[in-house]
């Protein structure tokens, strides 16, 4: 401390020296003699604080000792009471800017750095004390921040300030400095977090780029900053104002509005589905870049139209603006977004400082909303907000509990700040230059809007995270972003755009259609191809392909294909099993700009010749094909890749559109013949990688379990490809057994798992546990039990169950609805709501939407619809019908047959059919085929074939009406087999006659009711015959044991060892409990595929016995 | 199957095409959707569904029969 010391000084001292002798009871004091090592105590500390109070007539804290306890610390105090830093905790708005920085040290992303472009030049010496003047005056410029987290402001502290000569030098290369100067780390322990670099470009003017981070800093205190540093400059006096009293500016009580915050967001959607192009990373960095628009004059006139008529606040508008260009450009419908609120108080309205809390503005805008509609909402939400500010941020979000990703921030991933700064310059002396924000190269948020007035025009920002948006894309959705707010304002009473369907007016015939910003799958692969060329793209048992592996095959087969005469259009089938190489031909046909029509080549050859012929172009097979019709042109996988046979195709891929047909998929036809859906490349775009619910990430790896001539299928092939993630390939036996499903997804780390809900139901009754680390499991096809599903969220559940809902004619996926303890709650679940870029409405008798809860047919239209039936105007022409509801023209719905009810939430409850069609374990079957197959039999007269519910599934039930030759059931059954798929098959009962109704049809209910209710084995005659004689002998109580299992499985009263579980009506899944009930029991894993080897009793046995002599082996060899 | 859930009373439709060429039937009488208009063939479902299986040839869509360079 300084020796220099006046008289008042001196007095000071020889009174605190008395008084320190005095309590003491000691001669003489130094500088160095401690109070308390002196023999002072608490008692005597305070004290004497007393006394000091009055001996320097000011209010010193009572611990003032402990704070200082050496004579010359108390002295240097009490002469200048000031401390050199003052430490306190982080206010909340600060604690968040500095977890984001200990999240990304030294991040540039909480710098604002301004650019100021003067005329003429700046005297540096002047700015530089300028610079250091408004520092001394205002404590938020000497702050600095310290671990763990403390706010120190120091006394003094000088700004750096540099100076550049760049005479000459290439603007490019300037810019470059500055941005690298802008982006420099501040050490935030070291004030002041502002600093300047002058710019010397010799007559074409000086440049000043001021840096300062935001924990200091916000919009407000930068014009303070501006303003105080121009008067500074010219040597003028900044006025001081007197420090306001404390006005009573608490506006509702903390406790009333955290209650408030947590009513208006119940329920909220946890993240906003933004169409970014990049498949989400599993850890988002800060990296980012801006995308920069000027709006148009038009744009701001019909803006500030409707801010008047409603009475909207600038920044009010811009809200509006906003949501409707998210609901555009997302489809999301209720969203939260991310406003700034100043937090800052009247008394500190001069304080340079971060006074800006981000406030979560949670707006819904149903169907048919206007931007009327939406600019009402704006208002009263705003007003709201900013009544009930000052919760901090982090308790906003702390109160709404645990949820949403946990990859993404917890509520808000996309916000929207607002500045007016159109009379915003800095004045040095007689030049004047306005303020320009430079981009950071960071990004806040996954998406912030940055609108900013300036003098003579309004400029957006789109900051985006690299990581999610390449640079078009972004350029992309801010234009589409921005073009949907300016028809929002143009037509306010017209209902706001939704993505995929573009505004009437902007469509016209002559327009081809786009069907929103999605990238066609040959396109969106190449992307993950040129991203990640060694990540693994598909793994089946131990072969693994590269994404560039899988691309050069291809591109070979593509390149073969087009050498083969085929051409964008044509389709190829592939009657090929799950396997690289169905995933090669896929993609390759893709590339050749052709359509794939997957069959299963275990489907009975008359129904796959049925399916090829007059669709497909070509076939493209593999190993030992099934038959084929002999017309058609059959090309072997080995052929086109033998790379040396083909040449390069500089064609290939070939460019397809969202138009183009991309599969082709065959459903059960109730005339018998199959129909076949075409499906264009929008409607897997709009689905994968990343719809709303069900997005698949590059880090995932996806299990390829399901046939791939289905539906579930596409999402897993094309949504882990398409993410740039790893599809891992299933064998059929790593699905016949609950236990050895848990086996492959463990060994495999399956992340993402789609199942038909018959498979997931058996899964739950018997290795619930199984999907423990699976992040997303996916179901449908079927009606969910609800029980099972609550018995699944209680065992160790996958941190995500969705159950989605969607006819082969609308791209596999219509609606979907994740299930959740809550969502099982209130009775059956729901299929939920359209997935992005679809729509669904239950539709009445007269063609109206029916009230919610009523029950109407549910017609589904948007981005997924399907192109028609191959081949069938008549039948695409009745199924696809004009949308008198879409703001698309032209556009058209599917009648999905399905009976539903409409949920208040948007929600639709599936009901039944209205016509035959049913499921059978996940299969969309015809009961008008099965009749017309029937009927084809030598023999048949009629047929009539039901379905009937049972515990699993349904059960198919055919009567048949014959003459003298007509077959026994069994042998009927057989020829049906050559016919039909082994779902198709029902169990058959011949009759006299049909019991016929009034208008002599036939009575189907009567026909229904008068038929057992135990379903007759359609089996041998052999075990129908012997139904009454005694089974022989069990060998043992453990094949007695066996015998009950089996027999309980098939709902049957007595076995033999030669029976057959297939012949008695046993499938697949049936097999796959009873073994289950066989390893539960005996605790032995008997191998599904074995067993199906040889499904018969004796079979399952010896089995059992060998299993359990191995496991004996094992345990005590 | 289950008939029509649209107007079920009417029996009378017209033949409908879309800007991309797309044909559907709709009920007179009904308004018909933006985006779409009735081609001046009328009568039962059968009659239009018939009419369209002899006209709707060409199943693309006339925004992919552009991109492919037809017309």
């Amino acid at each position: 401390m300084s020796e220099y010391r006046d008289s008042a000084a001196d007095g000071l001292h020889e009174a605190v020296a008395g008084l320190w002798c005095a309590v003491l009871g000691v001669d003489d004091v130094d500088a160095a003699d401690d109070f308390f090592l002196e023999g002072g105590d608490s008692a005597l500390a305070v004290e004497t604080a007393i006394s000091l109070r009055s001996i320097t007539a000011t209010e010193l804290e009572l611990d003032v000792l402990y704070q200082y306890p050496e004579f010359g610390q108390l002295m240097a105090f009490l002469t200048d009471p000031r401390p050199d830093r003052e430490e306190r905790p982080l206010s909340p708005a600060e604690e968040r800017l500095w977890f984001a920085e200990r999240l990304h040290p030294g991040s540039p992303q909480y710098h604002i750095a301004a650019l100021y472009r003067f005329p003429g030049r700046i005297d540096v010496p002047r700015l530089r004390s300028a610079l250091d003047a408004v520092v001394a005056r205002h404590d938020g410029l000497r702050r600095g921040f310290e671990l763990p987290g403390r706010a120190v402001t120091a006394t003094t502290a000088s700004v750096s300030c540099r100076w550049l000569d760049a005479r000459g030098l290439p603007m490019a290369d300037v810019r470059e400095l500055i941005d690298q100067h802008a982006r420099q780390p501040f050490d935030l322990a070291q004030p002041p977090l502002l600093r300047a670099l002058a710019v010397d470009r010799g007559d074409e003017g000086d440049l000043l780029l001021l840096t300062v981070h935001h924990l200091v800093c916000d919009g407000a205190s930068l014009a303070i900053l501006e303003d105080e540093l121009g008067r500074r400059y010219a040597g003028a006096e900044v006025p001081t104002t007197e420090a306001l009293p404390v006005a009573a500016t608490r506006l509702v009580d903390h406790e009333q509005a955290r209650a408030y915050w947590r009513r208006v967001l119940a329920g909220c959607p946890r993240g906003i589905a933004l169409p970014h192009d990049f498949p989400r990373p599993a850890v988002l960095d800060s990296v980012g870049d801006v995308h920069t628009l000027v709006c148009t004059e038009d744009m701001l006139a019909d803006m500030r139209g409707l801010a008047t008529q409603e009475r909207l606040s600038p920044f009010m508008a811009w809200i509006v603006a906003y949501a409707a260009g998210l609901v555009a450009q997302t489809g999301q419908r209720d969203m939260v977004l991310g406003i700034a609120v100043s937090s800052r108080t009247a008394e500190r309205r001069d304080e340079i400082g971060m006074f800006v809390d981000p406030v979560p503005l949670r707006l819904v805008v149903p169907d048919g909303s206007t931007a009327r509609d939406l600019a009402r909402q704006v208002r009263r939400a705003t007003a709201e907000a900013l009544a009930h500010r000052g919760v901090p941020y982090q308790t906003i979000v702390e109160d709404l509990g645990p949820g949403g990703d946990p990859a993404r921030a917890p509520l808000v991933q996309a916000g929207l700040t607002y500045l007016d700064a159109s009379d915003r310059v800095l004045r040095l002396d007689t030049q004047e230059a306005a303020r320009e924000l430079l981009p950071t190269g960071t990004s806040k948020y996954e998406l912030l809007w940055s609108v900013t007035r300036q003098a003579h025009r309004t400029i957006t920002e789109f900051e985006y995270l690299g990581a999610l948006f390449s640079e078009e894309k972004a350029a992309d959705v801010h234009g589409g972003l921005l073009a949907a707010a300016r028809a929002a304002f143009a037509r306010p009473d017209a209902p706001l755009r939704v993505p995929g369907r573009p505004h009437t007016a902007a469509r016209r015939a002559e327009s081809p259609v786009t069907a929103g910003a999605w990238r066609p799958l040959p396109e969106l692969i190449r992307l993950r191809v040129a991203q990640r060329p060694d990540a693994p793209a598909v793994r089946h048992r131990d072969v693994e392909l590269s994404y560039r592996q899988l691309d050069e095959r291809a591109c070979a087969i593509a390149a073969g294909l087009r050498a083969a005469g085929l051409r964008r259009g044509d389709v190829v089938a592939v009657p090929m099993p799950r396997g690289i190489d169905a995933i090669s031909a896929y993609l390759g046909i893709f590339y050749a700009g052709c359509a794939y029509l997957p069959l299963d080549p275990d489907q009975p050859a008359e129904r796959i010749h049925a399916a090829v012929r007059g669709v497909a172009d070509a076939a493209l097979v593999t190993g030992t094909p099934p038959s084929l019709p002999f017309e058609l042109n059959v090309l072997t996988l080995s052929d086109l890749l033998d790379g040396g046979r083909v040449p390069v195709d500089p064609e290939v891929p070939v460019r397809v559109i969202g138009e183009d047909a991309a599969y082709l998929m065959s459903t059960s036809g109730s005339t018998g013949r199959p129909k076949t859906v075409v499906v264009p490349h929008r409607g897997i775009s709009r689905l994968v990688p990343d719809a709303d619910g069900i997005a698949y990430r590059s880090d995932d790896r996806v299990s390829h379990l399901c046939n791939p001539a289905f539906d579930a299928a596409i999402l897993e092939i094309w949504g882990s490809l398409g993410a740039g993630a790893v599809l891992v390939i299933g064998d059929k036996s790593d699905v016949l057994s609950p236990a050895r499903l848990r086996a492959f997804l463990d060994q495999q780390r399956i992340s993402v798992l789609g199942l038909p809900t018959a498979l997931l139901h058996t899964v739950i009754d018997f290795a619930p546990e199984a999907l423990r680390g699976v992040r997303l499991a996916i179901f449908g096809g079927e009606k969910a039990d609800e029980q099972r599903l609550a018995r699944l969220l209680a065992h160790q559940p996958p941190a995500r169950v969705v159950n989605v809902y969607g006819p082969t004619e609308n791209t596999t996926v219509s609606t979907l609805q994740r299930v959740t303890r809550s969502a099982l709650d209130p009775g059956p679940l729901p299929i939920g709501r359209p997935v992005s870029g679809s729509t669904a409405y239950a539709l009445g008798p007269d063609g109206e939407p029916v009230r919610p809860g009523a029950e109407g047919e549910l017609y589904v239209g948007g981005a997924g619809l399907a192109l028609g039936y191959h081949g069938n105007p008549e039948l695409t022409a009745a199924s696809f019908v004009p949308d008198p509801f879409g703001q698309v023209a032209g556009g058209r719905l599917y009648r999905t047959g399905d009976r539903v009810r409409p949920l208040l939430d948007g929600s639709f409850l599936f009901v039944g059919r209205t016509d035959d069609q049913v499921k059978v374990r996940g299969f969309r079957v015809e009961l008008g085929e099965i009749e017309h197959a029937l009927r084809l039999l030598p023999g048949v007269t009629d047929a009539v074939v039901f379905s009937r519910a049972t515990p699993d599934s349904v059960e198919l039930l055919a009567c048949v009406t014959g003459g003298e030759d007509l077959a026994d059931s069994a042998r009927l059954a057989e020829d049906l087999r050559e016919r039909l798929p082994h779902y198709m098959i029902p169990a058959i009962i011949r009759t006299d006659r049909f019991p016929l109704n009034a208008n002599g049809k036939v009575d189907r209910a009567e026909l229904l009711a008068g038929l057992p209710q135990e379903l007759p084995r359609r089996s041998d005659s052999a075990v129908d015959n012997a139904a009454d004689t005694l089974p022989d002998e069990p060998a043992d109580p453990m094949a007695e044991a066996v015998t009950g299992l089996w027999c309980e499985s098939l709902g049957m009263a007595v076995a033999r060892p030669d029976d057959n579980f297939v012949a008695l009506g046993g499938h697949s899944i049936k097999a796959l409990k009873l073994l289950a009930r066989v390893d539960e029991t005996f605790g032995v894993a008997v191998d599904l595929a074995d067993f199906m080897a040889e499904p018969t009793l004796r079979g399952l046995v010896t089995a059992i016995v060998r299993e359990h002599e191995d496991a004996l082996s094992h345990t005590t060899g | 199957m289950n008939e029509l859930s649209i107007n079920a009373e009417s029996d009378q439709y017209d033949v409908v095409v879309n800007d991309e060429e797309q044909y559907s039937v709709w009920a007179m009488g009904r308004t018909v959707p933006a985006g779409w208009r009735a081609i001046g063939v009328a009568g039962t479902r059968a009659t239009c569904l018939a009419y369209i299986g002899r006209t709707w040839r060409d199943m693309r869509p006339r925004s992919l029969r552009m991109a492919m360079g037809e017309h």
